[in-house]
């Protein structure tokens, strides 16, 4: 942690680059939801974190989140928390990770997988995705010709 | 098949000691590999430090290059960074007036671009179960004052935080109301 507000000794650890100025950014971004949203947060004792929210914003689409931070500490060295975060649009980056905490003192490793936003409008999700028939294929459009291909089969097996 | 995703794969190493602190970052999606290193020392309160973007793939310069130097002092913290490849300077002050309160000031000023603006926040919890807070943004080349004011209540039964946040453009001729926003929040806030 950052030696803020402890009055003390010259050899203090010192913040993170990008934490420079945080509490004072955070007195400016925190707390001010201006987004209608419902949200549900499950803290367990063993420090796993779930949150999932609804957010209804006044101009777009609803769209949900998922977050969980859930620690492993069944791996001897390799324990760690693996991290997640979901956004159901494609404007919104969606993140996946695990963080070693156990391999060194004083800090961590992680790996982890990132979606890049949208930048256009109607744009497709930025995971990975099944092409089908030169187009993208969506959640939606998935279930669609799915059903088609289990109907298919079931008219073909009669 | 699966077509080339657009995302990134990111491998990253963070060290906090006595003194120093660092980060690195690899970041690639099969066509361009960026590396972040990040780099802070401190002494005595005092922390200085700098992050650098690197096109791995590319001899130019790199992508994006910031400096900046915080002090934490008792009760007060203040702060310069560089934003966007130095054009943007950015000076913060958060200072605790009491346990209940806080307040924050921000300038930010455009080194390559003439610009500015200043920025106060402040954060007061009234009671154990409520906290307000209120923020105003002044930019040069406008004429409106943008203040934010958001308050959070915690109900006991049934167990929820409820926020409501909402955004006025002032101007001296009007006052318009922006953005709103209400949230609720169930289980283990």
């Amino acid at each position: 942690m950052p030696a803020l507000f402890c009055p003390g000794s010259a050899a203090f650890t010192p913040p993170l680059f990008g934490a420079f100025g945080k509490k004072t950014k955070d007195l400016f971004k925190k707390k001010f939801d201006f987004e209608h949203q419902l949200k549900v947060v499950n803290n367990n004792a063993d420090a796993k974190n779930i949150e999932t929210s609804v957010v209804f914003p006044t101009d777009k689409q609803v769209r949900g989140v998922f977050k969980s931070s859930i620690p492993v500490s069944n791996l001897a060295q390799a324990n760690g928390v693996f991290e997640t975060e979901f956004h159901t649009v494609a404007d919104k980056e969606s993140k996946t990770s695990y963080k070693f905490t156990n391999l060194f003192n004083g800090g961590f490793v992680k790996l982890g997988v990132t979606s890049v936003k949208a930048d256009a409008k109607n744009d497709t999700a930025d995971f990975p995705e099944y092409v089908h028939n030169n187009k993208p294929l969506s959640l939606a459009r998935a279930i669609i010709l799915s059903k088609r291909f289990v109907r298919g089969r079931a008219i073909a097996a009669s | 098949m699966f077509s080339c995703c657009r995302g990134y794969a990111t491998v990253e190493a963070e060290y906090q000691q006595e003194y120093v602190s660092g980060n690195a970052s690899v970041r690639t999606n099969g066509q361009k590999t960026l590396v972040d290193a990040v780099l802070a020392v401190g002494y005595d309160k005092l922390s200085v430090g700098g992050k650098v973007v690197v096109d791995a793939a590319s001899k130019q310069a790199p992508q994006d290059y910031n400096f900046g130097a915080e002090y934490a002092g008792a009760d007060y913290i203040a702060a310069a960074v560089t934003e966007k490849k130095r054009s943007v300077l950015s000076l913060s002050y958060f200072q605790r007036v009491s346990k209940t309160h806080t307040v924050g000031a921000q300038a930010t000023f455009g080194l390559v671009k003439p610009s500015r603006a200043l920025q106060f926040g402040t954060d007061y919890e009234v009671d154990r179960d409520t906290t307000v807070r209120a923020s105003a943004r002044v930019e040069s080349g406008k004429d409106t004052t943008v203040v934010a004011t958001a308050v959070e209540h915690k109900l006991s039964n049934p167990r929820v935080l409820l926020g409501v946040a909402a955004e006025f453009n002032i101007s001296p001729n009007n006052v318009t109301a922006g953005r709103m926003g209400i949230t609720a929040t169930l289980g283990d806030f």
